[in-house]
């Protein structure tokens, strides 16, 4: 696809690697290993996964905030993960950045109307008259007062101040918003509040959203696509619909399983998944979620899945639910193992009975 | 008429008019504005609110640990086993307190001791209120991490709260908490800062432990989901005041309070269709540092009449065990 707007390729992050003076080789974070996705004009896509997992480092690694050990970003055919910082500014322009916590992302001593007004400044003078017709107007465009421009932070509330986040990234009229945990410090009304202006913004405005979340109704509400990561990988990607009606990958299925659900009369099953994430510092071998995996076997031990594609158009990484059809693969593993191999059939999983 | 049952012999806890108030410089926050209700013998009692609504601090002033400075319970009773926990001395509840009523928090690490080995802090709750030897109370940390399901008990006994996870410092945090087997166990937001799966996994243990050792269970949350799935009985607070009690099926099929019922409408939920706008309650919650003429909810309220603007509704039934403090319940209940 051409057309993307954004291309993440092969993106990865290891932090601390190779700097010890005495230990030559100190053990690197794994904290985002060959990840890649595009995201479309005007879309939602959502990374999904627990604490750790690598999603917040591709927000960062998006907007260049942190350096990528390897892979490309390809924002309109440029690869901006290798742009020096005067050709990068001109790219900062077309993404912008809503983070998680309302309270410590805004400049306390600055008023409402100079908090997001500043990103235009950053690259054009604006007479005093123009940055308060600007203030006001994007002030209007989240649902806030323009009165309001003469407010400290101190002075709102956690809702309010998160639709000022949203403004100052709305600024510079990106057409890519990347939102870091946006509505996870705020109550659940509040929430509803933001989620829709984000979803009014997309639709009057057309920008495209990468929603970085842990929260598995939000992302099923707002989005049009998800990936779900796993101790810095992509384990599944898939349509919305797709992911939360059959789940494949058994990591999905585990985190859908474990999500709270407001309604008392369900009865819960078991616990989804015993055990906890383990270290990037050293993940374990072959398909890192082996371990806690209810349906692991010998070859998942061993061998890292590749993300293989599947009938209904997702990805999904996992030997067993979604066996790569690669003829010399099948023959090079052992005697032992075949006899775990699963019928390639279930690669076109889409309707199997036994998913819940 | 309320629905306090005070009389009863299954009631554990009866806490009547609570009024806690926090001062500031030049003012008073009535965090609570006089919240009355009880928690039966070994039931799971869900206090649900959003932030502010007062749900920790009614936790705090039942066990006396609001900051002294800042915060004074003015008004009300708290009955436990026939006296009132607001008039005892600092030592006699500080025999209740990790004895007959626990506590555990959200961040168990800014609870629990950096320089102490996790036995040795189990150990420790253990010995302050039962006159056991040094090795008992060391055998009964080693019963309780093996009760939490810590893998290798044995070790983690030596460990310190920084070479664990915060999975396993919530099970330690629990296993504390349970030692002495309390009669009533006061857990603030403990899944929060968890992450999904390990979530489902405390939430279920809290609910095993509970089961097995027949303690009652008050659960502070914002999170309707973890209600649904724990709770048997709950009470939605706002703005400091208690507007909603009922059985969690009575609640969650039909909610009585306007507030109630906008909670659960603005929850992203496969009900609204997906990428739906999802129904808001509008405007914010008031201050608690003016007073409060009406009731609190009315400016966000759709139901809102005159009345509800002049006089605060109190809390009524609406059917037997399931009381709403709304003028208009019967309407709400409609829509």
């Amino acid at each position: 696809m051409s057309g993307s707007l954004l291309k993440v390729e092969s993106l990865t992050k290891h932090y601390g690697r190779g700097t010890g003076f005495l230990r030559k080789t100190e053990p690197a974070v794994r904290a985002v290993e060959d990840v890649s996705f595009s995201v479309e004009a005007g879309e939602t896509l959502c990374i999904v996964g627990e604490s750790g997992c690598g999603k917040s480092t591709v927000a960062r690694l998006l907007m260049r905030i942190v350096e990528p050990t390897a892979g490309r970003v390809i924002i309109d055919g440029v690869d901006i993960a290798g742009l020096k910082s005067h050709a990068l500014r001109a790219w900062r322009r077309r993404m912008q950045m809503v983070f998680q916590d309302p309270y410590s992302s805004l400049n306390p001593r600055l008023t409402a109307g100079q908090i997001i007004t500043e990103p235009v400044e950053n690259f054009e003078r604006l007479r005093r008259k123009q940055s308060q017709a600007l203030a006001a107007e994007l002030l209007r465009k989240v649902g806030l007062a323009p009165d309001m421009m003469h407010r400290l932070p101190s002075e709102l509330s956690g809702g309010q101040r998160q639709r000022l986040g949203i403004a100052r990234a709305l600024a510079l009229q990106p057409s890519l918003i990347i939102a870091d945990e946006a509505v996870s410090a705020l109550d659940v009304s509040v929430q509803a509040q933001i989620l829709n202006l984000l979803m009014d913004l997309q639709q009057q405005l057309g920008i495209a959203f990468v929603f970085i979340s842990h929260d598995l109704s939000v992302v099923e509400h707002i989005g049009h696509r998800v990936a779900v990561m796993y101790l810095g990988r992509i384990v599944e990607l898939a349509s919305c619909e797709a992911l939360f009606a059959m789940p494949v990958h058994p990591y999905t299925e585990a985190l859908i399983a474990a999500a709270p659900v407001p309604d008392p009369t369900r009865v819960r099953r078991e616990v989804p998944v015993e055990g906890e994430v383990p270290s990037p510092i050293n993940p374990p071998s072959g398909c890192t979620f082996h371990p806690r995996c209810p349906i692991a076997v010998e070859r998942c031990r061993i061998e890292r899945p590749p993300l293989v594609p599947m009938a209904d158009g997702r990805v999904v990484a996992c030997h067993v639910r979604a066996p790569a059809l690669d003829i010399h693969a099948e023959c090079s593993r052992k005697d032992a193992d075949r006899s775990e191999a699963v019928n390639p059939e279930l690669s076109f999983a889409v309707g199997r009975s036994d998913f819940p | 008429m309320q629905m306090q049952n005070t009389s009863g012999d299954n009631v554990l806890l009866d806490v009547r008019d609570l009024d806690t108030h926090f001062y500031g410089e030049e003012s008073v926050t009535r965090a609570l504005g006089g919240i009355s209700f009880h928690v039966n013998r070994g039931e799971t009692l869900g206090i649900v609110g959003e932030s502010g609504c007062g749900k920790s601090v009614t936790a705090l002033s039942i066990l006396r640990l609001l900051p002294k400075l800042t915060a004074k319970t003015v008004g009300g009773e708290i009955r436990f086993h026939g006296s009132d926990l607001l008039k005892l001395s600092e030592r006699e509840i500080r025999k209740i307190r990790g004895d007959r009523i626990a506590m555990i928090f959200q961040e168990p690490m800014t609870s629990l001791s950096p320089v102490h080995t996790v036995g040795h802090q189990i150990a420790e709750a253990v010995q302050i209120h039962t006159k056991v030897s040094r090795s008992d109370a060391l055998e009964r940390s080693r019963e309780m991490l093996r009760l939490v399901r810590i893998a290798d008990p044995e070790r983690r006994l030596y460990s310190y709260p920084h070479e664990m996870s915060g999975g396993m410092r919530q099970r330690v945090m629990i296993a504390m908490a349970l030692a002495c087997s309390p009669e009533l166990l006061i857990a603030d937001e403990p899944t929060t800062a968890l992450d999904v799966t390990m979530q489902a996994q405390i939430l279920r243990l809290i609910i095993d432990l509970k089961q097995r050792m027949g303690t009652a269970v008050m659960f502070i949350t914002h999170d309707l989901g973890v209600v649904a799935e724990t709770c048997q009985r709950v009470i939605v607070m706002y703005a400091g005041r208690i507007v909603e009690q009922a059985d969690v099926l009575d609640l969650f099929a039909r909610p009585a309070h306007p507030y109630t019922q906008g909670l659960m409408r603005s929850m992203p939920d496969r009900r609204h269709g997906r990428r739906q706008r999802l129904p808001e309650i509008p405007g914010i919650v008031p201050s608690l540092r003016e007073p409060i003429v009406g009731c609190s909810f009315a400016p966000r309220c759709p139901f809102a009449i005159d009345i509800c603007r002049e006089k605060a509704p109190t809390m009524r039934d609406v059917r037997p065990s399931h009381a709403a403090a709304c003028w208009r319940s019967e309407e709400v209940l409609g829509a």
